[in-house]
């Protein structure tokens, strides 16, 4: 499933007509990695302390986070896996995640992986952030997952919002 | 080279700045003052030793800074303050896991709330000082807003019931503690964020999903919080345009999170920083061993070194040596030594516990520290710490050290006292100990500057009798169960050694040599005799019965003086006779007896013990009329007035005379020797001459 992920972004670049930032934003073209050498100056000393500071600066738009909704209907919500996998220490299974662009209590995330018609979930609370709403590491031990590829879907649920991940593909040992 | 390097990466960043507007727009001509922006990564973007670095500004020099970067700022057009002007009344936060409260404040300014925000929360307020310029701008503003204030970190305020900003949210001290608190909860609590340090995480370019994500292998907990407080990673576009705009798929927090700090505050990395930064949080960080944190870092140490300072302790790094704590006792006396320029220089290791008596150490660069609760904590180092390790360091005979090593004593010497004893030094006699009796005894007699100088061995047993030994320069001390511990030195003591010391007639001494006697002489006692040393008589032994006589008589200071001479034993009939100053001893199966003065002249005249009177068989004795004496012999007597001389008196005529009443009968004191006579012998006595008939046995006087 991580496949249709990558379609779906490449999807939205075409979507964004030639933009130069769209052909920097997969996974491939993102190790832009720093030089190897160490930076210069030092710690406490900057190169030139009289520099004058930039009178034009570009910043990101001020966060905007969802309203709740004041009716009955959930919100919709946008849930993110923001990393997932196999912990070959701890052997369990992984996933951490976050719901960007909604702060507030009380929401539980939850982690489904599925094979076949196995499943095995994990719940936790999600915690309210600066901007965001973190679910945290969710974590399925291992003993309860038969070897072999996962299906991973991350949701996020409350009294007034609701949302899921696209599956992404968990590798069991 | 610098600048040119930024102008090139400005150029490039335009290509991606034509479509999308940034908020804040930057104009494409502006020459952005950016750092460079290549040595930005994206993994790494400051470390956890610079980010926590919470003293790294006090009140002062933010202060100074905000003076200087808000250089240009005037009252905003809604009245607001610059922020170097800004002050406030501040309110009280209670401490907790994360920071350790704020007692609220009339009228600071916002210096103080940033400098104290920082040190509370453990978090750089160079840190926020970029917080509240890269969310808000204010420390650059030129026209401050209300608005700016209000959300002055970026942190999120949820809106009241009329669309105000909760108060409790808003504000300089609010948004600052609130997002120091926070940094401090994704450390503490890094399983309940979406980004974890130490693994690859899914970051997003943009918040338009569309613009897609990358993988990031985040190094450490800084930089994850940095990402779970601003949720985008700037793309490569972002990074070209310096402080300016990328494409549309740039974002810019963190990027200028990086640029204002690199700019303002130098590298965001840190390796004496982080050395040090490592070892407090291996040592339990606020909680652990070392306290709390008590200073930033403070480098320029010899050999490019740097400490911190904790509520607890210390901790020392260099490039070469590491870092590690000095704490407690250790670190008093680290202290009390000249601390890394004085005598032991660096630590090389922490403090190592679990020795001997719960003691621990803890080793320097030149010497190591060892501590125990009963003994405190002293270092050894040098040769006489090397002696002390060769005996077992604390393990051995001399225990724990009481004392630092000392040095400066005679002959440019050195010691070092430990708790069974001691170890001395010289170049000339190398290092040795010195311990138990012998220290006792060396001890007491001045120790190096006593007659003994310096030990030049350590001391040696399975001598005779459970004894053992020990040589210095000018002596030895032996020291024996049944003996006792003393010395044995000069004259006398290599007479001893010339008879065999310990193994020797006389065994072990039992006192010290003892000089200022009579004469200017010197004696020793030793198991079984006696040594005597006089300038006029050089040194002798006087043993067994001769010994006693000698001591009967009141030893040197009586009537025989010193011996000056061995005691010599092939006389007849096993006798045995030692010549002293003022008489001579016989041993003899008739007893030890002394022969001296006029009788004891007259008694050798006649042939001594291998004349007709024998050996003597009792001391001279005076006190008789006329100021007379006599001494008995095996054979006869010798008497002796001052108006009369000394004679024998033998045989029949001593029977007479002395049946008569001897020398206060009639006959008075004899007056000439014994002549042998036809038929007989005579000898004349004070008032007549007495005759011997051999062939009648009578004798008759007149």
């Amino acid at each position: 499933m991580l496949s249709s992920r990558r379609a779906g972004t490449l999807a939205a670049c075409a979507s964004l007509a030639l933009l130069a930032g769209c052909s920097s934003s997969t996974d491939e073209a993102s190790s832009g990695s720093p030089l190897s050498t160490a930076p210069p100056g030092t710690y406490g000393t900057p190169l030139d302390p009289s520099a004058p500071d930039p009178t034009e600066v570009a910043t990101d738009p001020a966060p905007s986070t969802v309203p709740a909704p004041t009716g009955g209907a959930r919100a919709d919500a946008t849930v993110q896996i923001t990393y997932y996998g196999w912990n070959p220490d701890s052997s369990v299974v992984e996933v951490g995640g976050f719901v960007p662009f909604l702060v507030e209590e009380g929401g539980t995330c939850t982690l489904t992986l599925t094979q076949g018609g196995a499943s095995a979930t994990a719940s936790r609370e999600a915690t309210p952030n600066v901007t965001s709403t973190a679910c945290g590491e969710l974590v399925v031990p291992g003993d309860q997952l038969a070897p072999g590829t996962w299906d991973a879907v991350l949701a996020y649920e409350s009294e007034r919002s609701a949302g899921s991940t696209e599956p992404v593909e968990v590798q069991v040992p | 080279m610098r600048g040119a390097v930024t102008r090139l990466l400005v150029v490039l960043g335009l290509v991606g700045a034509a479509l999308v507007a940034p908020v804040l727009t930057s104009s494409p001509a502006a020459p952005a003052q950016a750092a460079d922006t290549r040595y930005f990564d994206p993994g790494n973007i400051i470390s956890d030793a610079v980010f926590f670095d919470g003293l790294a500004m006090d009140a002062g020099a933010i202060q100074d800074f905000l003076n200087l970067r808000g250089a240009g700022c005037t009252v905003g057009t809604d009245g607001s303050p610059c922020l170097k002007n800004y002050r406030m009344n501040t309110t009280d936060r209670a401490a907790d896991a994360l920071c350790g409260g704020y007692r609220g404040a009339y009228d600071e300014t916002a210096a103080q709330v940033i400098a104290r925000v920082a040190a509370t929360c453990r978090v750089n307020p160079r840190v926020l000082l970029v917080l509240l310029q890269k969310e808000m701008g204010l420390v650059t503003a030129t026209n401050p807003t209300a608005k700016k204030y209000e959300r002055a970190a970026g942190y999120a305020c949820p809106d009241t019931a009329n669309g105000g900003c909760d108060p409790t949210y808003a504000g300089l001290q609010n948004q600052l503690y609130r997002s120091a608190w926070q940094y401090q909860r994704y450390a503490s609590s890094p399983a309940s964020y979406q980004y974890k340090a130490g693994r690859n995480n899914i970051i997003q370019w943009h918040p338009n999903s569309g613009c897609g994500t990358s993988t990031v292998y985040i190094a450490n907990q800084a930089t994850a919080g940095l990402y779970i407080y601003t949720p985008y990673r700037p793309n490569q576009a972002a990074l070209n345009a310096g402080y300016g705009t990328g494409d549309s798929c740039s974002s810019y927090g963190n990027r200028n999170f990086w640029n204002y700090f690199t700019d303002w505050f130098g590298s965001t990395q840190s390796a004496e920083g982080s050395a040090l930064y490592a070892k407090y949080q291996s040592l339990g960080g606020n909680g652990g061993a070392l306290g709390s944190v008590q200073s930033p870092y403070l480098c320029g140490l010899a050999n490019n070194g740097c400490f911190q300072v904790f509520s607890k302790g210390l901790i020392y790094w260099t490039p070469s040596t590491g870092a590690w704590a000095v704490t407690g006792a250790i670190l008093d006396r680290y202290t009390g030594l000249g601390r890394e320029y004085g005598t032991l220089g660096y630590p090389l290791s922490d403090a190592n516990c679990g020795l001997a008596g719960s003691g621990c150490y803890q080793v320097f660069e030149r010497g190591t520290v060892y501590w125990t609760a009963a003994t405190g904590a002293y270092a050894v180092y040098g040769l006489v710490g090397a002696k002390w390790v060769s005996t077992g360091a604390e393990n051995g005979a001399l225990g724990y050290p009481t004392g630092d090593p000392f040095c400066g004593i005679k002959d440019a010497g050195c010691f070092q006292p430990f708790q069974r004893g001691l170890v001395y030094w010289t170049a000339a006699t190398g290092a040795h100990t010195v311990s138990g009796d012998i220290a006792t005894k060396w001890g007491a007699i001045g120790r190096e500057n006593g007659a003994l100088g310096y030990p030049t061995m350590d001391r040696a047993c399975g001598l005779v009798a459970g004894g053992c030994y020990q040589i210095f320069q000018f002596g030895t001390i032996y020291t024996a169960p049944d003996a006792g511990t003393h010395v044995a030195k000069g004259g006398i003591g290599y007479t001893w050694m010339g008879k065999g010391a310990e193994n020797g007639p006389l065994g072990y001494p039992v006192g010290d040599e003892v000089c200022g006697l009579v004469g200017g002489g010197c004696s020793q006692d030793f198991q079984r005799g006696s040594v005597y040393w006089s300038g006029a008589t050089n040194a002798y032994t006087v043993q067994g019965l001769t010994r006693a006589k000698h001591d009967s008589v009141g030893r040197e200071r009586g009537v025989l003086g010193y011996p000056t001479m061995e005691k010599s034993c092939a006389l007849v009939r096993g006798g045995c006779y030692q010549v002293f100053q003022y008489g001579t001893v016989y041993e003899s199966p008739a007893g030890t007896f002394i022969a001296k003065g006029g009788l004891g002249h007259t008694w050798m005249l006649l042939g001594a013990e291998n004349g007709s009177m024998g050996y003597p068989t009792s001391d001279e004795y005076c006190g008789l009329r006329e100021n007379g004496c006599f001494q008995l012999f095996e054979h006869g007597s010798v008497y002796y007035a001052p108006a009369f001389g000394a004679f024998p008196v033998d045989g029949p005529i001593r029977d007479a005379w002395i049946y008569q009443g001897a020398e206060n009968g009639w006959w008075g004191y004899p007056t000439g020797k014994p002549q042998g006579v036809p038929g007989g012998a005579t000898q004349r006595f004070e008032r007549g001459t007495a005759t011997w008939t051999s062939g009648t046995g009578a004798v008759t006087f007149g």
